[in-house]
């Protein structure tokens, strides 16, 4: 041959050749020479993969996803809050409504305590602290239960009536609308400190009047039922 | 016997898990006997743990094999396998292949090729027979070249040599096959 170049690949043409037969009969003989070599069992193959699937396989417990949801939902609700309160009105509407819940359950709380009191035919359902029954002046007409702390008093009186309406002087005094009870009312504010608050019920007229609070007046009336 | 899902948990495609399984469900037998050929005389019971040895360079070197060229890929298994028997014993009994680089460097070049005797059948079976009595250390650089072709990075990364060492053996080997079918050729036509 001139070429050596060509030559060159004649041979490594050959010897691939050469080498892969070689290569099978070696083996060829190998194999011959050991036929009891064990082999790798194929039926556990299957078995082999499947416990490896099941060895590696992503844990996604329900646990794992109720988490996920659980997040997903308190984020959802946080960004609604936030947004919801953002607005003036909105604030001040749940700020309203956290407040009558409040006092509602207060309320609730007090009916539920030893502090209930049974007044004639009514019971009061709200009696407020370190108060207590200090008169009582009853007639065929008239009911007047007094309660005091010491300090402050407040008055309530129970009187029949045929009216169907309120008449009363309140000279030295402004009075305003209130709903006591789904009734009508007078809350009536004089300028000595004392309120009054007056309503029909079944015939019947209210008054509570004293020194305390306008507010804890309105709730003593709403609680006698 | 190592388990197969042992060795499939250290790979990472569902790709190279199938190439494993098919490698290790058609050849674990012939690994074993490879290793056997060569442990035998020493201690057979090292063989599993050259086969194990010899997977785990499977593993690492999944992607550099062509699973359709099924002589190749029993060729690259064996290679593995014997490389990795001969490691062991060349560091159990170092006495055995000492003379290894010493007969490397006697070989000499031998001009010109002998096209004329491989280009018969009678030169052929004769290539093969010197193949044969090739030095296991050419004759695995040898088989992963010829028959797997793979580059000589990608040898030596196989076989945990240098890519010079590797060029090396290729050209040594290649020059020690030619001066041996010289020998045997030109030898034995001469005795005609």
């Amino acid at each position: 041959m001139v070429n050596k170049k060509l030559d060159e690949a004649v041979l490594d043409t050959v010897l691939e050749q050469a080498f892969a037969e070689a290569f099978k009969r070696d083996i060829a003989k190998i194999e011959e020479e050991n036929k009891d070599m064990p082999e790798h069992p194929k039926k556990y193959v299957d078995i082999e993969r499947a416990y490896y699937k099941k060895m590696t396989k992503p844990k996604t417990s329900g646990m794992l996803v109720f988490r996920k949801v659980a997040a997903c939902i308190m984020a959802v609700l946080s960004v609604g809050f936030i947004t919801v309160l953002a607005v003036s009105d909105v604030r001040a509407s749940v700020w309203d409504s956290a407040v009558s819940l409040f006092e509602k359950y207060a309320s609730f709380s007090t009916k539920t305590k030893d502090n209930s009191l049974q007044l004639g035919e009514y019971s009061m359902g709200y009696l407020p602290k370190e108060f207590e029954l200090t008169k009582t002046n009853s007639n065929e007409y008239i009911n007047e239960y007094t309660f005091s702390n010491g300090a402050d008093y407040f008055l309530i009186t129970e009187y029949k009536t045929n009216e169907s309406k309120i008449d009363y002087d309140y000279e030295n005094g402004e009075y305003k609308k209130i709903i006591i009870n789904g009734n009508e009312a007078f809350l009536i504010s004089y300028s000595t400190n004392d309120s009054m608050i007056i309503w029909l019920h079944n015939e019947k007229s209210f008054s509570i009047e004293g020194t305390i609070n306008i507010n804890i007046l309105i709730k003593v009336a709403e609680n006698i039922f | 016997m190592v388990s197969l899902s042992f060795y499939l948990m250290a790979i990472d495609s569902e790709e190279a898990r199938d190439k494993l399984t098919q490698i290790y469900t058609q050849y674990y037998s012939t690994m074993r006997a490879v290793a056997h050929r060569f442990l035998s005389k020493h201690n057979s019971t090292v063989e599993e743990d050259i086969v194990h040895d010899s997977i785990i360079t499977i593993i690492n070197n999944m992607h550099k094999i062509d699973m359709n060229d099924e002589t190749a890929l029993k060729c690259f298994v064996c290679t593995v396998v014997r490389h990795k028997a001969i490691d062991w014993i060349r560091h159990e009994y170092r006495a055995e292949y000492d003379d290894f680089e010493q007969t490397a460097y006697s070989v000499e070049d031998t001009d010109p090729l002998p096209l004329d005797a491989i280009v018969s059948r009678e030169g052929y079976e004769i290539i093969i027979r010197c193949i044969n009595e090739l030095s296991d250390n050419y004759k695995d650089v040898c088989n992963l070249k010829f028959v797997c072709k793979m580059t000589e990075k990608d040898i030596a990364s196989i076989l945990g040599l240098t890519v010079n060492n590797v060029g090396v053996r290729i050209m040594r080997g290649r020059k020690k096959l030619m001066a041996k079918i010289s020998e045997a050729y030109y030898g034995k036509q001469k005795t005609r």
